[in-house]
């Protein structure tokens, strides 16, 4: 029989490294600070309240209380992210506790595993000393070797065990605290309106994809699913268009955010702004339009997308955007500048294409200089009109979920006017293109006359 | 703060704002060395794995920064309550029947 191996079990340095006893104390000194912060916010409501009642008016009392509430609006953010801290550090406390507890077991066990197996080694060098009368002799049999080792394989198991219930309990802290971390008033600032342009940050990841669920919904979409933004925080989001289920089954592009869609996504930051995307005129298109213009061609009345409106465009927290009722100005030779050509599965109705040629028939010399002239400054105008297109805003959710994937939904709305219209919003998901730009999927089945029932999408 | 309002005999705000703007400072400060812990010392190694403790430091330096707005939120609280009461004492107060000076 051969000599038996040791096996020499150890905890990872991680594991070792670990305090649970200090996580624990960390989180009690957190939990405390919960009750400070809110019995200090809950007294300066109580002074509110009582100056309210009019005994201390004037405008100076007035800012006074203003300030008495912003301060306990700070403090109850403060408490609310000391409570998550708390809770994180005492969950993870509690379950580096058990798998440091389950890990060490698992290596003394191997400990006393090895030492056997060094006493068995030590027989088994012995035994050509031994007779066969001897006792001793019966012990050095291959089932006593067995068992030790399957005894060993379990150790090894548990072990293995203990140390993915801690990498387990690592990635859902870690996420818990960068939910903290994305809950203060800096990174919010950060996220929501410090400096950073949407096009400039999609690209194209060169690796796999953390997130299979993402990839999934992305390829039917038949859409590229390594496509990533790199958020105002300067870390990667896999980028994922926003989806749900018609009654039908069929997997539609929405902007409609259901509860149940969330899963275990944390949202980290919501971003709204104004982008471009999609094709861009070519000068030489520009030039035939002003030119067409003024060689008399027709630019019949028709919609065309308007990116002054954008600003007015109000975005709304559970998806979907509208446009306010304006008045709406006429006649204006500006509003009859096409869109660009319909990309994708986008509707026709939504753009009109110019017209082009000279129309028939005799002319009076100074209506067509009148009409020429008019017309010539209409392309014109048109010409530098044709990227209004690309003008959207963007509405952008940021999310990890409890595993430290990363994804974010991105959608795009655009303002279409029509004559004589009220103005509307056009949806689109946002999504990363093969060449690496910014580019948008039409959102189908949003129809106000048939609303699909609509179940998670991703 | 020496001055007093009464109304119907009730004390009112001289003693709520003196107990605000003392509680304000004092509660920080206790909370900001709680959070302090984890920071001072590298409290926050005692995560183990090095990316949580990463996510944990992060955490406790921008919740430090976020109990610091808070203190200077005090200050705002000071320098508001100064102007309020140098409104009350001069004649930026309305006159509120049954109470006086």
């Amino acid at each position: 029989m051969r000599q038996l191996a040791l096996v020499e079990l150890r905890l990872s340095p991680a594991l070792q490294a670990a305090d649970p006893a200090a996580l624990s104390r960390q989180g009690l000194a957190a939990s405390s600070a919960v009750g400070s912060l809110r019995a200090q916010a809950g007294r300066l409501d109580a002074l509110e309240s009582r100056l309210e009642a009019g005994l201390w008016v004037s405008p100076a009392s007035a800012q006074f209380i203003r300030a008495a509430q912003e301060q306990a609006r700070r403090l109850r953010v403060a408490a609310d992210l000391c409570q998550a801290l708390a809770s994180a550090l005492g969950t993870l406390a509690a379950a580096l506790q058990r798998a440091r507890a389950d890990a060490l077991a698992a290596v003394i066990r191997a400990g006393h595993l090895d030492a056997a197996a060094l006493e068995l080694n030590r027989r088994l060098l012995a035994q050509p000393t031994l007779v066969p009368q001897d006792p001793d002799s019966r012990l050095l049999s291959d089932p006593e070797a067995d068992l030790i080792n399957i005894q060993r394989q379990a150790s090894a198991r548990a072990l293995a065990l203990a140390e993915a219930s801690a990498a387990s309990a690592w990635q859902h802290a870690s996420a818990a605290f960068d939910a903290v971390s994305y809950g203060t008033p800096v990174m919010r600032q950060r996220m929501e309106t410090g400096r950073w342009e949407l096009a400039s940050s999609v690209s194209l990841a060169s690796g796999v994809l953390a997130d299979l669920r993402s990839c999934g919904v992305m390829q039917q979409l038949g859409l590229p699913a390594n496509g990533q933004i790199t958020g105002p925080d300067g870390r990667a989001y896999s980028v994922v268009v926003q989806t749900a289920r018609g009654r039908d089954g069929q997997l539609l592009v929405s902007t409609q955010e259901t509860p149940s869609a969330a899963g275990d996504w944390h949202e980290l930051a919501v971003r709204f702004g104004t982008t471009e995307y999609g094709r861009r005129a070519a000068g030489w298109e520009k030039v035939a339009v002003a030119v067409g213009g003024v060689a008399g061609a027709a630019y019949p009345e028709g919609s065309t997308f308007a990116p002054e409106l954008l600003s007015e465009l109000h975005i709304m927290a559970g998806g979907g955007a509208y446009v306010p009722e304006l008045a709406v100005e006429s006649g204006d030779p500006v509003k009859e500048a096409p869109a660009e050509p319909p990309r994708g599965q986008e509707h026709s109705h939504y753009w009109t294409r110019p017209t082009t040629g000279v129309a028939g028939g005799r002319r009076a010399g100074a209506p067509d200089a009148i009409g020429l002239i008019d017309a010539g400054i209409a392309g014109v105008l048109l010409a530098g009109k044709l990227d209004d297109s690309r003008a959207a805003d963007y509405r952008i959710v940021f999310e990890e979920d409890s595993a430290g994937h990363r994804q974010a939904r991105l959608q795009l709305f655009r303002v279409l006017v029509a004559p004589n219209e009220s103005p509307r919003t056009i949806a689109a998901g946002g999504y990363v293109d093969a060449h690496g730009h910014l580019a948008g999927i039409a959102v189908t089945g949003e129809s106000p006359q048939l609303h699909p029932i609509l179940t998670p999408g991703h | 703060m020496a001055e007093e309002l009464s109304a119907g005999g009730i004390r009112v705000v001289p003693t709520a704002l003196g107990d605000a703007a003392g509680a304000a400072g004092a509660v920080s400060a206790s909370v900001r060395s709680g959070v302090g812990d984890l920071l001072a010392g590298s409290g926050w190694q005692a995560a183990g794995d090095a990316g949580c403790a990463d996510a944990l430091s992060r955490a406790a330096r921008l919740l430090e920064q976020t109990l610091d707005a808070a203190a200077d939120g005090v200050s705002d609280l000071g320098r508001a309550l100064a102007v309020a009461r140098d409104a009350y004492r001069t004649v930026d107060t309305v006159a509120v029947p049954g109470a006086s000076r």
